[in-house]
């Protein structure tokens, strides 16, 4: 009975095979997108069959199948899985539908892996290029503000092409910039700010320059995606500096299609000055003191406005009353025209794709002007069906005019503007600085404050960088289950900025000049091997392993002098005094080892180890031995994929819900210290004696890498068929070992010790809601609201010296003491007796605390975003608000502009004289009255005058773009075409303060934050744009 | 087969490359540029020691010398009309915090520089030389004595110590002690030397004032020891003061003023980086009422040294019909120019009090430590101001010298001794010390010396009273000795209260009627090193400029 089984199941089977091999055994087919482009790498599996398939490059594949009826199910990472029935087809052609439900699921993860989103342990945003380009801000940085749960942004306040801040869960560095690493097609590139906005500097009096940073540099219109890959959860493998999260940019590239498709680009953005981001001058009382008229008087606390007419000593005649505009006056109308054209072509084994951009803008400030020339090649090439070879070229190029210098320093053009009397003419500071006879400061009495035209118009601020940017990839494909990459990147930036002083221009000397060449190279190469297999019906392995090699070079040259002999020439060789020139190279490499791997369990549970070794030349400095700069950290994250564990169907309320785990540790050797031994003052000392000192920093000789360590659980649910969503993400680490130039007191010696100190707590969660309410035929809204809060804690510091201080000035300092948060700001306050009343002095005055207090920190309580986007057959519109709640800063604009020079609308009330409502220090209820001068006088001392709530509401975008439908397009030369509208940084609907931006920060650097300092106003910026492609 | 081999190479080849990145590594360690002991000598760290303690750059110079030095000692006023501050700007010290913040990191940071020279030169140090280590230890106590006459209770005893990030505070008596041993030692290494060694070891040209004479430096360190032990007198519980005066009195003391000479015409941007924040309008100052007064009063032919004459012209008091600004505008004619005798017309134009100062030179300080309501009301054309020379105000090729000890301090400290029973001729070091702040500013006598002013008299106490009146006096521009002397003497008429008249004074809080006692700590030292400061203000009184520091304290007789 066995045996004739046996025989009749070997003829049946010879039978069918016979059959099926005469209807052709093997199925060949092509996967396509809606578009026609081939998808490689997609998977082909016979319908209860474990044989499978994957489509190659040109996204052929072939398969064996058992049968003529047989389905095959072809799937692709972000389409919709398709069954195709084979039948009698040999040669079949599949399109797969992208999935718009579950677009999200593929995002670009460390190494620019491409990963299903629902396999990571760790939260992801992605945001699409078109977001990024539509925004059209000047610096693609702000355009993410408001989009993604746990980043803020602060961009500095300089005006066109300046750098942001950019913070992703909080600060966790005392010493680092906190900001998070910036990949672009998988090479990191380098994001050093030039100018002296990025860097350091404790006190509140530094200069601030900013030159844009390199993210700065990155073309819109090429960005195809990014990834935001918030701490270092996510982050662990792309080693030291992605303890702050990476941003992970992906740029466009050309698909392999025959044809020649071309893109064009047109926009312009005018911008205007956000009127109630600029202090608020008040327009009734003019120069003079004590309430009474002087021609001499530069503050503004005389006589009410009378239009009498008067003669300044400069001999300038005038009428004494208001100029309610001269402040605003000042500023102009910026343009910025953006053309960019993108060329396509390519065939089967060959694709490219050339762009070329070209931004020219003008600032709100006079004579300001910023262009950008981008161009970028991107080749894809198959020289086999297993070789593949992907290549950028980027060359970018930018000039700089005139860019406003910020913060305290003599050419901030905002002091000497800001600080123009209510009744000064703006034409008689335009006309005083140009011309014979131009005098470099206000017209009308002796001064010390440059007049702003002159800054803008005759200080020659220039710079200009040149970039080129590539890489090259080949990856080799063994089979579909293992294959290899080799990459090598690199990331060349010229940068140089000239300085010009003329003759004339201060009290100081007879004219300077500077010139910085600044040269930065870094290089990448890594490799990647990645695995990927079913080790068996339930257990699915995904393994890559590689290792790295990064190496930075920064070069810097710096030529300056003062004194032109030749008054009217600003040449080099023309500087009677010459200082040494400063010229130093500074290289550092790290290698590194590293591995990922991710097992499933039926796709219903993800657990993924990594681990990176990196030997750092950084930390090498300090010691001889391979302990010290080599250094080993691991992450481990899981992810529960709830629906499918417990069985719940698509179908039901609960359409998804993913639980995910994740912990991590980034090891890091911190920054080069420029440990100088003897240091040779560049300029001759007293006498013309040689003037040598030394290193003011004290090397610990036992220093160790620095670690961050993080934990992060996270939820996310979708409901009634994917219509409503939820991300909830708790996380919580710690950055200890800091390495860190410790302020120390001078009587060690020192005035900085680096070594391994402190620790910061970063705590928080991110809230993501979202939602499609109505969706019809023609019509669909969808919502979504992001909200994140984060807390920083400085938990330890060096005993006995228990707070690190970012910046301070007289009362006011912003620092973290030990169980304080990150961004404190202290400073005196008002007096008040035990039941809380105002304590005021003999004179009747406020009184200000001896001790300092803890008055506000400067970041936020929560932040968020609300965004909403309609869509009405080819229309779309999307509105943007964000909002923060909580942070204060110091306002030292207020407290010049009001204390002193008595020109604000605050300082109206009491001009005439009041008495406070206060006591005396004796208890007596206060009788004594004083005017609004006295008054505002006696705040210079009370840091708590001139806090400023930062909570505001804002209307960051809205855009609205029309797509032309392809029938209206039919009999044209057009493939597409659509028009957009976007307006950024409306208005408030809600802000506590007066006269700044409260998101706006006088420079990128930790020490640039936590007050005001004669910032520039903010702009509002609407833009309109034009794409077609044929 | 053949894939596994490709997999093994490909990590056989990084493992080499790790094995090479400790050379690469070592070759990165070397691209500081940096110079090492074989390119240095240790005489290219000795000016700034001198520079950066006596004659630090414009904003410092201004906070330290201008602010702290003239405005504390009682010999300028601040808050003239068309100045940046306000005239309580230093007293007050919620607003002084700028003053006295940039003073303290001044003279805290002082520290790195004297300490990087000693350890360079120390024995063992890469520069070794015991000569200059001398040397280095004289300024060391130098810059230690002004640093804590100013503040009081400073890190002494564990400064520079290689761990010790929080070096406690010590109390000024071991402060005291503590520099004179260090004079001691520095006296005694240099014995006979002459130089600190030849060629590049001799500090020559690079030793701003003594051009490497150790001999100098050995006087001025017992001068110094002088000084220190003289403020000491009498401070409560000290026991060391008396040895120390009779040591110093029996060892050579120098013989002419010790000072740096500046030579502007050198470097032109050192002449016209100190300009800058002097010779602006909004930086001068003008002179204070105390010291005018004391040199007006007993016809002192110095006034014309250290004063110019008032500009003078014709003034408008604005709103002169308010009460309020009638009450400050009255008491400031009458205490300013009707005080130095100046006559001029008043006339109502308005509401406005226009006065006319008649021609001539006349002389007129401004009191000190107004309110901020007065400063509309003190017109540049009422004040004498500060000779432009000691003011700071720079040109290119002109010279300034810097005193440090001057040859008049050294008699009358020979005076004091004398009075103080040590032995010596008290009226003629009173007199020879007088002469010498003559020859110093270039006067002449007018029969001042024969006056009752430079003639002792009375009791022990009152010959005291007129020693420190005239070492105040003539402390005029020498560093911060005149606030030291004006707080160790309690000169009578210079030290007294201001009026109390909340409506025209700022009695701001803690200072009160009273002339300043201290400097407050800046809060970067809360910052950096809190629990020792908040031990040393337990021991020395509240962080505020009206406690009185220990080498004030007691009576010298």
């Amino acid at each position: 009975m066995k045996k004739l089984n046996l025989k009749l199941l070997t003829i049946v089977w010879l039978f069918c095979s016979a059959v099926t091999f005469a209807q052709s055994r093997t199925v060949t087919g092509i996967v396509k997108d809606q578009g026609g482009t081939p998808l490689p790498g997609a998977s082909i599996v016979e319908k209860g069959n474990t044989n499978g398939a994957q489509s190659d490059f040109d996204g052929n594949f072939s398969i064996e199948v058992s049968e003529p009826n047989s389905i095959l199910i072809i799937s692709y990472i972000g389409y919709t899985t398709k069954e195709v029935g084979v039948l009698e087809q040999t040669n079949i052609e599949i399109i797969l539908e992208e999935d718009a439900s579950k677009l999200d699921e593929v995002v670009v993860t460390a190494l620019g892996v491409l990963s299903k989103k629902k396999s990571l342990g760790y939260s992801v945003k992605k945001i699409g290029g078109d977001d990024v380009a539509g925004a059209r801000e000047d610096n693609l940085v702000k355009s993410l503000s408001g989009k993604v749960a746990g980043l803020q942004i602060t961009p500095a306040s300089s005006g066109i092409g300046g750098s942001s801040k950019v913070v992703l869960r909080g600060n966790a560095s005392l010493g680092g910039n906190n900001q998070p690493l910036y990949v672009v097609d998988g090479v990191p590139i380098d994001n050093t700010g030039f100018g002296s906005a990025s860097t350091g500097g404790v006190a509140v009096s530094t200069e601030r320059r900013d030159y844009g940073s390199g993210i700065s540099d990155i073309n819109p219109d090429d960005i195809e995606s990014i990834s935001v890959l918030k701490g270092p959860n996510a982050a662990a493998l792309y080693g030291n500096r992605a303890a702050n999260g990476v941003i992970v940019v992906t740029t466009k590239k050309g698909k392999f299609k025959k044809g020649l498709g071309i893109s064009y680009s047109a926009n312009a953005v005018v911008s205007d000055i956000l009127e109630n981001t600029l202090p608020q001058f008040q327009n009734d009382y003019g120069i003079g003191s004590a309430g009474s008229f002087a021609n001499d008087a530069r503050d503004n606390w005389g006589a009410k406005f009378d239009g009498s007419s008067f003669t300044y000593p400069s001999g300038i005649e005038s009428t004494y009353q208001a100029q309610p505009n001269n402040i605003k006056d000042f500023f102009r109308t910026g343009l910025e025209v953006i053309n960019s054209i993108a060329v396509q072509g390519g065939g089967e084994n060959a694709n490219v794709r050339f762009s070329y951009t070209n931004f020219n803008g003008e600032g709100i400030t006079p004579n300001t002007e910023l262009n950008k020339n981008t161009f970028n090649l991107r080749t894809g090439i198959k020289l086999s069906n297993k070789l593949n070879i992907d290549s950028k070229v980027t060359y970018f190029n930018q000039n700089g005019l005139a860019r406003p210098t910020l913060s305290w320093s003599d050419f901030n053009p905002m002091v000497g503007l800001y600080r123009m009397s209510r009744n000064a003419v703006l034409e008689d500071y335009r006309n005083a600085a140009i011309g014979e006879g131009a005098v470099v400061t206000e017209p009308y009495r002796d001064s010390n404050d440059l007049n702003a035209f002159y800054t803008q118009n005759r200080l020659t601020n220039e710079d200009s960088r040149n970039r080129f940017t590539a890489f090259a990839k080949a990856t080799y494909t063994f089979n579909d289950k293992f294959s290899v990459f080799a990459r090598i990147g690199t990331d060349i930036i010229s940068q140089s900025i000239q300085q010009i002083v003329p003759f004339g221009g201060t009290f100081r000397n007879d004219g300077s000049r500077r010139d910085e060449r600044t040269n930065l190279t870094e290089t990448n190469a890594d490799f990647l091997l990645m695995y990927n297999n079913k080790l068996s019906e339930n257990l699915g392995l995904n393994f890559n392993a590689g290792g790295s090699y990064r190496y930075n070079n920064s070069k810097l040259l710096t030529k300056s002098g003062e004194n032109f002999n030749i008054p009217t020439s600003t040449l080099y060789s023309n500087l009677a005094t010459h200082f040494a020139e400063e010229n130093t190279e500074l290289r550092s490499s790290i290698y590194s080892l590293y591995f990922s791997g991710t097992l499933d369990y039926q796709e219903k549970i993800y657990l993924s180890i990594t681990g990176r070794n990196d030997w750092d030349s950084q930390l090498y400095t300090f010691s001889g031995t391979s302990s010290d700069y080599s250094f080993f950290y691991p992450s481990v994250s899981l992810s529960f994929l709830g629906n499918d564990i417990l069985g719940i169907k698509e179908e039901s309320a609960l359409s998804f819900s993913k639980l995910r785990l994740s912990w991590a540790e980034v090891g890091s050797g911190g920054s080069k210290n420029d440990q100088i031994f003897f240091n040779l003052s560049p300029t001759t000392g007293y006498n013309g004696l040689v003037s040598v000192s030394q290193s003011n920093v004290f090397d610990d000789p036992n220093l160790k890498p620095e670690t961050t360590r993080s934990i992060e659980a996270g939820l996310e649910l979708k409901f009634f068929n994917d219509r409503l969503y939820t991300d909830v993400t708790y996380y919580s680490g710690k950055t200890f070992d800091q390495i860190i130039n410790a302020p120390v007191d001078a009587s060690t010696g020192f005035q900085f010790m680096r070594t391994n100190v402190g620790e910061i707590s970063n705590k928080g969660i991110e809230i993501f809601v979202g939602g499609r309410p109505v969706q019809t035929d023609n019509f669909s809204w969808d919502t979504s609201v992001n909200f994140s809060k984060n807390e920083s804690v400085l938990e330890e510091f060096i005993e006995g010296a228990d707070s690190f201080v970012f910046t301070s000035r007289e009362n006011f300092s912003v620092k973290t003491k030990v169980g304080g948060n990150y961004g404190d700001i202290w400073g005196s306050d008002f007096t008040y007796n035990d039941s809380g009343q105002l304590v005021v002095n003999t004179n009747g005055l406020p009184i200000a605390t001896t001790e300092e207090k803890l008055l506000g920190n400067y970041t936020p309580d929560f932040i968020g975003g609300f965004s909403n986007t309609f869509k009405y057959k080819n229309l779309s519109l999307d509105v943007l608000v964000d909002f923060r709640v909580g942070g204060e800063a110091y306002d030292w604009t207020q407290r010049e502009l009001a204390v002193t020079y008595g020109s604000l609308d605050v300082t109206l009330e009491g001009r005439e004289g009041f008495v406070l409502d206060a006591v005396t220090e004796s208890g007596q209820p206060n009788t004594t009255e004083i005017t609004a001068q006295n008054y505002w006088s006696s705040l210079q001392g009370i840091t708590a005058a001139h806090m400023k709530d930062l909570t505001n509401v804002r209307l960051r975008q809205v855009s609205l773009a029309y797509a032309f439908p392809s029938k209206a397009l039919e009999n044209t030369f057009l493939d597409r075409a659509s028009i957009s509208l976007v307006g950024r940084n409306l208005f408030f609907f809600s802000k506590e303060a007066d006269g700044v931006d409260p998101e706006a920060s006088v420079s990128v650097a930790n020490e640039g934050q936590g007050y005001f300092y004669y910032n520039l106003p903010s702009a509002k910026r609407i833009g309109i744009s034009l794409n077609v492609s044929f | 087969m053949k894939k596994t081999i490709k997999i093994y190479s490909i990590l056989l080849i990084v493992a080499i490359c790790f094995t090479g990145c400790e050379s690469q590594f070592e070759d990165f360690k070397n691209d500081d540029e940096r110079l090492t002991s074989d390119d240095v000598s240790a005489k290219f760290f000795f000016p700034s020691t001198q520079t950066n303690l006596y004659m630090p750059a414009s904003w410092n110079y201004l906070f330290t010398n201008i602010m702290l030095g003239t405005a504390y000692g009682g010999y300028g006023s601040f808050g003239y009309k068309n100045s940046w501050e306000q005239p309580d700007v230093v007293f007050n010290i919620t607003r002084a915090w700028g003053a006295a913040g940039n003073d303290w990191d001044t003279f805290s940071g002082y520290f790195l520089t004297i300490d990087g020279f000693l350890r360079q030169v120390k024995s063992g140090g890469n520069l070794e030389n015991a000569q200059m280590e001398a040397v280095g230890k004289i300024m060391k106590a130098s810059y230690f004595s002004i640093y804590t006459d100013l503040w009081g209770e400073i890190p002494f005893s564990e400064v520079g110590q290689e761990g010790v990030l929080t070096p406690k505070f010590d109390t000024q008596e071991d402060i005291y002690k503590g520099m004179i041993a260090l004079l001691d030692e520095a006296m005694t290494t240099i014995g006979d030397n002459t130089a600190t060694g030849e060629g590049n070891d001799d500090l020559g040209e690079f030793d701003l004032m003594f051009n490497g004479d150790l001999q100098k430096w050995k006087a001025y360190a017992n001068g110094l020891k002088l000084r220190i032990a003289l403020r000491a007198k009498g401070a409560p519980g000290e026991s060391f003061a008396d040895a120390a005066i009779t040591e110093a009195l029996s060892n050579p003391l120098p013989t002419e003023t010790v000072g740096i000479v500046k030579d502007l015409s050198v470097d032109r941007s050192i002449a016209d980086n100190e300009g800058w924040y002097t010779r602006h309008a909004g930086s001068r100052r003008t002179l204070s009422s105390i010291f005018v007064n004391a040199l007006q009063d007993n016809n002192d032919p110095r006034l014309s040294a250290y004063a110019d004459p008032i500009p003078g012209g014709s003034v408008i008091f604005g709103n002169y019909a308010d009460p309020a600004n009638k009450t400050m505008v009255d008491y400031l004619l009458a205490n300013s120019l009707d005080r130095a005798g100046v006559s001029y017309t008043t006339a109502m134009s308005g509401s406005n009090l226009e006065i006319d100062i008649s021609p001539g030179e006349h002389y007129v300080g401004m009191p000190m430590r107004f309110v901020d309501g007065m400063k509309t009301h003190l017109h540049k054309e009422l004040f004498s101001r500060q000779d432009i020379l000691t003011e700071g105000f720079t040109e290119i090729g002109k010279e300034i010298n810097r005193y440090i000890m001057t040859l008049a301090e050294i008699n009358f400290m020979k005076a004091e001794a004398a009075v103080l029973g040590f032995g010596g001729n008290a009226q003629a070091s009173f007199q020879a010390g007088i002469q010498a702040s003559f020859d110093q500013w270039s006067v002449s006598d007018n029969g001042y010396l024969a006056s009752p002013m430079a003639t002792l008299s009375g009791s022990s106490e009152d010959q005291l009273n007129q020693i420190g009146l005239q070492s105040w006096l003539a402390a005029y521009m020498v560093g911060y000795q005149g606030f030291a002397i004006a707080r160790d003497f309690a000169i009578p008429g210079i030290t007294d209260d201001i009026p109390n008249l909340p409506e025209l004074f700022s009695l701001s809080h803690p200072l009160g009627t009273k002339f300043p006692q201290r400097v407050k700590y800046r809060q970067a030292a809360y910052d950096l090193n809190g629990d020792n400061l908040q031990d040393a203000i337990s021991r020395q009184g509240p962080d505020d400029n009206a406690t009185e520091l220990w080498f004030a304290k007691g009576v010298k007789l």
